[in-house]
This record gives C-alpha cells, structure tokens and sequence, in this order.
C-alpha cells in the first residue's frame, strides 16, 4: 500500500481526516497538479499518502456576491468562474484569465482553490486576484484565519497554509463600477500553454480624465504574486498619454529584475514584460494598440 | 466528372468509426492468459562504462519473473536497417540515454518497476560528444572505431564546375541554415505482446508496428532463427510518421526474448517519457550553402555542405541523408553543384525515418536561401524562382533529365500563390516596416520529390484479392496501414478493379505469415507500389470472373466490363448479372478466385561517387504559402492562412488527400515555430507534452488545400505520392512569411518567442548542439 483515497462530503470531516493525518496527507482539488506531480514521484511503501479529495464537499463551492463583496468557495472550477455572470459583472478580466487555464478538460477540473495552493508563478488566476486584492479565508479544526493573497505566498510553490488547514474561499471587494480592467496573457501557443508572461490591470479613471486608481499585477515573472507599486504611482493622479503608460510599463520590468535578479530569460522577459503591460494598461483603458 | 466508380472518390475512411466509437483494438487493448510485463531499465548516462551489471536482487522480487539482459540473447545482439549497430541491450558501453539495460519481467506493471530499483549497475563516465561540427574536427573523440571522424556516411555530389560556375556568377550568397531534433509525437507510444507459439521456438507478436516485415527480421536475428519462426501482426496503429521502426523492432524483439525464456506471453508498453527519452526522432541539419546566380536572377553555381546529427547509431542515416543530397538544390536548374552531405556520430538520442526523411531539412534551408537572394538581386522571390524552376526536360543535380511525368512544379507555384494573392500581399507587407505591435507578412516554398525509395534499395510490394463464394472479398498487403489511409485507398482500388460492391471488401491486418514481404511501409509508396500490387492481383481475378460472367451472359469475353457491383456487356448494360452470383458461379465452376498481385519499381540507378544517376523513377511537385502574423513586441508568430497546392498524379480518394495536407501542414507549422526535443548534454529535458510542445487544434490555421492531377505512367490510375511532401514546405515558407512581416531573417528552427524577439533561442536546455547563428 502506498496510496490511500478518501473523498470526503463535509467540511467538518476533511478537517477531522487533515487533523488526524497532518503529517502524511495532501488535498486534492482537482488533480491536475497533484496527478501529474505523483507520476514522477517514487512511492515510499513506509509512509502512504493519503490523498483527501476535497472536490465533493458542495459547501464549498458557491459565488456570492453580498454586500460589496464577492466569496468564491475554493472548489469553484476554472470553467465555474469563465461563465459566473457575477465575475463577468465585477471582474471580467478574471473571467478572461480563468478562460485562459490550459484546456476544457483542465478548466472543468481544475478549482480556484487549488489554482491558489497549488502556488506556481505562472497560475493564470493570479495575477487578476492580487490586482483585486483578494484574502483568502482558511479553516481547520483548529479555527479559521484570514489572509491578505500577498501574504499567503511564501515563493514559487510555497505558502504559509498548514498540513490541517483547507483553503476555504478567495473574496475580493468589488471594485468601482466606473473602473476599466484587463488581463493579458502570452503562451508558447494558443491553448495548453503555460503562460510565458502575464499581466492584470485594474484602473479607475476620474471625472477630469487623471487615473484615480491602478493596480498592476504580473504573472509568470516574479516568484510570487505581487502589485507592482512603482508602476501604479507612475499611473496614478495622471491622466493617461504614451509617456505615462511607458514610463509606468517600464517599472514591472525594472521591478521584475529587482526582485527577480538577471536570469537565463531575463534578457526576453524584461522587454516583453513592459510590452505586454502597456497594452493590459491600454486595454483596459478601452484603447486597443495591437 | 471522375470516369471511374470507386476511385477519385471521396469515400470515408473505413477504420474511421471503429476508431472513433473506441472499438479499435491497439496493442495495449490486448491481453492473454499468465500475460507477464516488462519494465526497461535504461543508462544513466549518455556515454559510460559498464563496470558491473548485477541483476539478482531484481530477480528475486516477488513477482519478478525473469531480469532479461544481454547475457539472454542467442542470436544478434544489435540491429539495424543498414549496419547492425544498436544494441538491443548494452553490454559494455552506453552510447546515448535511451539506451536499454535490462528489462524486467513481472506478473504486474508495477512490481516490474519497482524491481528496476533493484538492478545495480556500477558505471565509468566516459568523455562525450554532442556537436557535430566538433565530431568531425580533426582530433575529436572517436565513437566507433571503424569510422573514422565520426562519420557514418558521406554522399558527394559533383555537377559541372562549381569554381567557374561561381567565378561567372555577379551574385554570392554564403548562408548557414540549422534545424533541430524533433520528435514524431504519435499519439500512441510504442507497444507490443509477445506470445510464444505451441511450436518450440516459434514466437508470434501483436503490436503497434509500422513496418511488419522489418520488425521480422530483427525479431529473427535477435533470437538467430529463421523468417518464418516469427509471426508479425500488426494491430491498429495510434500514429507512426516513420516513427514505428527501428525502435519498435527493440521492443519487439525484448518482449520476444523475455517471452521465450519465461515461456509467458510478454507485453512492453512505453510511457510517453520513456517514448521521448528511447524512441529515434528527425535529424538535426547543420547546412552550409554557397550559391553564385547572374544579374538577372539565373541561379549558376551552388556549394552545399551538410552535417546531419545521427546520434550514436546509424539506423536510417544512410538513407535520410541520400534523400538530402539527391534533392539540396531544390527544384532548380543549377548548371554546377558540389554538394558533400555526411552523417556524424555523436551521443546525442539517435535520429531516423520521420515523415519527410530528410527533405524538410534542405527545403527549409534552401527555399529560405531563393527568398535571400531574391532579395539581393532586388528580384520578386516570386518571379525569381519562376525563372529558374524546373520544366518540362530540365535536368536535375544528379544529371536524372525529366521527362517521363509532368513537371508541374510551375503549375502548383502559380495556383498556390494566386490563391492566397501572394504578390500583392508580398509587396504591400513588405512596405511597412514599423518593428513595433503586430505585423503581417506572406511567404511561400516549393519542393520536388522523388516518389517511394529509388535508388535507396529493393522496391516491390504485393497484396492479395480473395474472393469468397458469396463475392465478399478478403483484401490482404504487405504494405500496412499506419493511419494515412492505406486500408480506404487499397479498398478503392480493388473494388473499381474487380467491380464489386466497395462495401463489399474486408481488409485484413498486415499478417507476416500470409503475404510476401513487401518491404517497408515508408516513403510514401503505399499507394504507388501497393497500389499497383492491388490492382495487378484484382486484375488477375477479374479475368477469371469475366470468363464465367462471359458464358452466364452469353457474350464475348472481351465485351465484358464490371462496376458498383454488376457485370455487364459493354455496350448493352442492360445485359447484366450481380457480381455476387459470378462469384458463386465461378465457385461452382472450381475456380480460382484468388490472386497474388506484385509490382516492381521501375529502375533507377546512382553513382555513388559522383552522385550522379537516376534517382527516383517518378517525382511529385508542391507549394504552400503561409500568411502569418508576427508581434514585434512579443516575437509570437501567428499563422493565420495556409494553402498548399499538391501534384498527386492523381487523387485515389480525394478527401484522404485533403486528410494528408491537413496533417501534414499542421506538423510542418510545429516543425516551423514550435516543436524542439531539448537535450542537455545528451539528457533529455523535454520528457512529456507539457515541455514537447506541438500545435493544438487551436493553434491550427485556415488551410486551402488545392490538389492538382496530372496522371503518372507508372502508379495506379497515374496516382503518385502525398504523406511526405504535405509536411517538408511549410516551416521554410513561415520563415519567409515572418521576414516579409518583420524584416526579421531567421536561420535556424524553430521561430519560437525569443528567436523572433532576439534572434537567437534563450531555452535554459538548448544548446549543445551546434553554434547559435542567428
């Protein structure tokens, strides 16, 4: 035996499962990571994994919209959110980035939840949920706590959350109806493709024409999800011409490097990055530059 | 209007429905009783010693039942289409990373591989060799003691003078061109079961094979019996594109041996990593050209020199790189050419047959170099080929003079390009010039090809007609079917042959103890070899069945005639009986219903030292054009429009022809911007279609095929060739397109994102194989 299965139906028994086996347990939430990891892992016959299925537990899976504030339950899947008309209204370019995960099969699989677990700095969601400035709300038997999505990331595949604890949901504050957003992607090819470089913009323009608001968030160039303060100052209490966007496109690849260092891909990334950011600043401007 | 019944027409495929209601059965469908599976053990790295192989703590797993190695082989120990080079196990020396160790056989997939943990093998890294151009420099380590340099083959070619050629020319262009390894990434990965036959010695094995005949006869020499102790049939194929040979013949005959020595049936089936890391894949190409042409754009001279990377085996490089010499200088009269193509040694994974063989490489290279110096003359790329393509008795590089088929190469240039309104597009992209946001360029290529294997070697195939009392038939080839249509094509034939029903035909998997060895089902020959080999065998049962139908109607027998299913008299078709009561009555009559139908290529002839000769008997002209979308800013490159105009001979089944451009444009889209095997000094990286990315139907184009028909004397029905030709012009044509885009030239594939950006490839894997020029 080097494997054990368990599919849980409530939120109180996946907590009481995670609890009992902390030590030797991992949440699935859909497979397409945790599948592909075990094929090339090497089972060790001592210790079995128990994988704990989290996706039949229907607590957790909802979209509210309450109060100026949207609640995801962390099983909705990629597709769940493409098609949530609530997403389509308050945050379209999440939708956009959830229609962009890998492939009809990944995306009626794959949840938000894991997406977010899972941790890698090319997830498509990403980007979108920390220009929002999403929390995430996690529960054990222990109690339950709320993040800030920044600080649940503590690098590439790695987050503060505990062996029995469950990402419950993601929320976000709806942003202002009057603001303009945008997510870009770019893959090696149209579908099932990792995202080489990504990029969420979320801008709120006043009535005299200045940027009022910006929230700039790159994916697939920083180790963890992050808002790109420079770029944001350079927008904001300026009214949008060439200059400022460039200006302010040019910090996401500035910031990239900092906190990245010079890498093997740098050298494409950085030019790229700015690029890709100006025509996310662009779009969600309504100017479309292709 | 098609004068015939059956063929020329577009009749759906007749494995179609089995292979999409999941009927099919593929070799890992199958099971038998006390079935036992087989794990291989592999090196761990690409060049080492073997200091000591110890084995028993494997063999003593529980469920283990044999650890098959080197020491288990009675008969040869390495095989290999042209030298018996690789070795079904190592013994001593590892040579690349997909070479095999030992496999283990167990009662479950699983114990088998757990039991690989169990194997020791105690190495001595040796020095390595990944770059061809360092293989073959003076003082470079030595692979193989009988060869040399590194070099597996060398094919001269010598035309005229190159030095006056080029001393007359008022335009030189040097130019180096590079391609990658690329894999063939058949849906199926390779599999095959070994069952030993009630006889001693005997052995029978099912498995996804693409060329029965050669699996038999390694599976023969490894086990040192005779042909016929080996039975060979071949189940439904999950894709092969020349994938399915040498490799397959290793797996065939480990299940073989295991299944001998354990007395159990053996089945080995690959994961797709183990597919990447073992299984052969295309050449990478290292080209030098040199090309003199006047003012006025006549091409006078070309020098081509070629590396092509044959890994540590030679498998089919002897005969990939002669397709390369014989076909370098493209479809043009070049008065003087020196051409020197050679196949190196070295220990990257080992390349082979690929959909192709050894076309793409040159007609990327040299179609890039027409539009650069086109360029350079300030000439049309249009226009500029045009003036020097091959015509109706122009003369090839090998001296071969063109005039038993139509050169129709100006023909399939002209409709592709008006199709797409190459020129007006070509002139108004190449104005602007902004290098910045997304841009629109045109491009095309253009090929001739020599039709099956020519001058290759052997090149005849047979088939058999069966027809039963009732006026079914049985349909049975040597030639087998790997997913390009055979089974529907060889139907056709012998229904509009024979005049039965089409429905009426059943064909039979490829079965070695039933016809004769036809050879291998590569080069696209099926249709013009097996074809012919079809239609010689109904033929020769239609004589028989218009004799009994000739006294059932009371006629001539020469006035007799069959179609759809009825034969009849000729000019009274109202004077006609079912084929199915000829059938009977020609049973009742005691008559043979049977035929064993051959066909032998025409001859063809070479020179070996000077590369002079008759290549192939017969050749194939194509073109495609691709418009493309390239954004500055990012280096992604869109294809959004291809056509591809085709010279078939003629179209047996017009839609299949269509199936085979569809498919073959797409690889060659993959081949063109997406698709490299990365290795990192010998190790594979790229293990699995997450890393090894090919396009997906949403990265496939708008694609125009357009096929045109000019009859062959030799092939049935003047049908000639199309698995190949479809996938070898479209990456050359993107290239062309992005520098009509972008102004961007780029010399080596494929034209991924930083390729396009920078000029040059950023892949934290690539290199190791050849210098980057950009």
């Amino acid at each position: 035996m080097t494997l054990r299965f368990i599919r849980p139906e409530t939120v109180r028994e996946a907590m009481e499962v995670l609890h009992e086996h902390k030590d030797n347990s991992k949440i699935v939430a859909g497979a397409t990571d945790v599948m592909v990891q075990r094929r090339s892992e090497k089972p060790v016959e001592e210790k079995p994994l128990l994988l704990v299925d989290i996706t039949g537990i229907s607590e957790l899976s909802y979209v509210n919209f309450q109060n100026g504030i949207v609640r995801i339950g962390a099983m909705i899947t990629h597709r769940d959110i493409a098609r949530s008309a609530v997403i389509h209204d308050v945050a379209p370019f999440f939708a956009d980035a959830c229609l962009s995960v890998g492939s009809p099969q990944i995306r009626t699989r794959g949840t938000i939840g894991g997406n977010i677990v899972n941790a890698s700095p090319a997830a498509d969601s990403l980007p979108p949920l920390t220009a929002l400035s999403a929390r995430l709300r996690l529960i054990s038997r222990r109690g339950s706590r709320d993040v800030a999505l920044c600080d649940f990331f503590k690098g590439p595949y790695k987050t503060i959350i505990e062996p029995d604890e469950i990402l419950k949901e993601v929320y976000f504050r709806a942003p202002e109806p009057s603001s303009r957003c945008a997510f870009l992607k770019l893959g090696r090819r149209e579908s099932l493709a990792i995202a080489r470089l990504s990029v969420a913009a979320l801008i709120d323009v006043d009535d005299s024409g200045k940027i009022s608001k910006a929230a700039i968030a790159p994916g697939a160039c920083l180790p963890m999800p992050a808002r790109i303060a420079p770029a944001e100052e350079a927008l904001v209490g300026k009214i949008p011409d060439e200059e400022v966007v460039n200006s302010a496109s040019q910090e996401v690849g500035e910031e990239m490097v900092r906190v990245s260092g010079v890498r093997w891909s740098t050298e494409y990334k950085k030019p790229v990055a700015c690029a890709l950011t100006k025509r996310a600043i662009w779009k969600a401007l309504g100017v479309d530059v292709d | 209007m098609s004068s015939f019944t059956v063929v020329n027409h577009p009749i759906s495929r007749i494995d179609a429905t089995t292979k999409v209601t999941g009927r099919a059965e593929f070799a890992d469908d199958l099971a038998f009783d006390r079935m036992l599976y087989g794990q291989v053990l592999r090196a761990k790295y690409p060049h080492a010693k073997i200091l000591e192989l110890d084995t028993r703590k494997a063999e003593e797993a529980p469920g283990v039942a044999a650890v098959i190695t080197y020491a288990d082989i009675s008969g040869a120990q390495a095989i290999g289409p042209v030298r018996p080079d690789m070795p079904i196990f190592v013994s001593t020396r590892t040579m690349y990373l997909g070479d095999a160790i030992a496999m283990v056989v167990a009662e479950t997939p699983e114990i088998a591989n757990r039991a690989l943990d169990l194997i020791r093998v105690e190495y001595e890294e040796l020095p390595t060799i990944f770059d061809v151009e360092e293989a073959v420099s003076e003082g470079a380590l030595q692979l193989h003691k009988d060869y040399p340099g590194n070099i597996v083959n060398h094919y001269p070619l010598r035309k005229g003078n190159v030095e006056e050629g080029f001393k007359a020319s008022d335009v030189i262009l040097e130019r180096t061109y590079t391609t990658q390894l690329i894999e063939h990434a058949y849906i199926e990965p390779e599999a095959a079961v070994a069952v030993p036959g009630s006889v001693d010695g005997n052995v029978t094995i099912y498995g996804s094979i693409q060329n029965p005949f050669t699996a038999r006869r390694h599976v023969a020499q490894v086990l040192g019996v005779s042909l016929n102790r080996v039975r060979i049939i071949q189940c439904a194929m999950g894709g092969s594109f020349g994938g399915k040979d040498d490799v397959v013949s290793a797996v065939c005959a480990r299940a073989a041996v295991a299944a001998l020595k354990t007395g159990r049936p053996v089945k080995v089936v690959y994961t797709r990593e183990e597919s990447l890391i073992e299984s052969y894949k295309r050449h990478p190409y290292v080209m030098k050209y040199k090309v003199g042409a006047t003012r006025d754009g006549r091409l006078l001279a070309m020098e081509i020199y070629i590396l092509a990377d044959a890994g540590p085996y030679s498998s089919m490089t002897p005969f990939v790189t002669w397709r390369s010499v014989v076909q370098a200088t493209g479809p043009y009269e070049v008065p003087n050419v020196k051409t020197d193509v050679y196949g190196v040694y070295t220990n990257n994974t080992y390349t082979g047959a690929m959909r192709g063989f050894g076309s793409p490489q040159i007609i990327f290279a040299q179609e890039s170099l027409m539009d650069e110096l086109a360029k350079e003359l300030g000439m049309d790329p249009l226009e500029f080929r045009l003036k020097n393509a091959f015509k109706q008795g122009s003369v090839t590089a090998s001296g071969q003079v063109l005039d038993e088929h139509t050169v129709s190469l100006m023909n399939v240039i002209k409709k592709a390009t008006e199709a797409i309104g190459y020129s007006e597009k070509q002139r108004a992209y190449a104005k602007n010039k902004t290098a910045r946001g997304k841009v629109r360029g045109v491009g095309f290529a253009a090929s001739y090809r020599g039709v099956s294997l020519g001058a290759e070697g052997v090149d005849a195939a047979g088939a058999l007609v069966s027809v039963q009392p009732d006026g079914s038939v049985y349909l049975h080839s040597g030639l087998a079917e790997n997913g390009q249509g055979l089974k529907t094509i060889f139907s056709q034939i012998a229904a509009e042959e024979l005049g039965c029903r089409f429905e009426d035909i059943v064909f039979m998997d490829t079965d070695t103890s039933v016809i004769p060895d036809s050879g291998a089902t590569v080069a696209s020959r099926s249709t013009t070899m097996g074809g012919s080999a079809v239609r010689d065998a109904a033929k020769k049962v239609r004589e028989v069945l218009f004799g009994v139908a000739a006294e059932l109607l009371n006629a001539p027998h020469e006035e007799i005639t069959a179609a759809g299913g009825k034969m009849y008299v000729n000019e009274d078709p109202a004077r006609c009986v079912d084929f199915r009561d000829v059938a009977r009555a020609a049973y009742g009559k005691g008559q043979l219903m049977a035929a064993l139908g051959w066909y032998q290529a025409p001859k063809v002839s070479w020179d070996e030292k000077t590369g002079q000769g008759k290549a192939y008997f017969t050749y194939v002209y194509g073109c495609q054009v691709a418009e493309v979308e390239v954004d500055c800013d990012t280096g992604q490159v869109k294809v959004l429009k291809v056509v591809a105009a085709h010279d078939v001979g003629r179209a047996i089944n017009p839609a299949t022809v269509e199936g085979q451009i569809y498919g073959g444009v797409t690889m060659g889209m993959g081949y063109g911007i997406l698709e490299e095997v990365e290795l990192q000094d010998g190790v594979t990286k790229t293990r699995n279609f997450d890393e090894y990315l090919i396009p997906t139907s949403m990265d496939v184009p708008e694609i125009v095929p357009i096929i045109v028909e000019n009859p062959d004397s030799y092939g049935p029905y003047g049908a000639k060739t199309i698995g190949e030709p479809t996938c070898e012009l479209l990456a050359p044509a993107i290239a062309n397109a992005v520098y009509n885009a972008c102004g961007k030239r780029i010399r080596r594939l494929p034209l991924d994102l930083e390729r396009v950006l920078l000029g040059y490839s950023l892949r934290a894997a690539r290199g190791k194989r050849g210098s980057e020029q950009a």
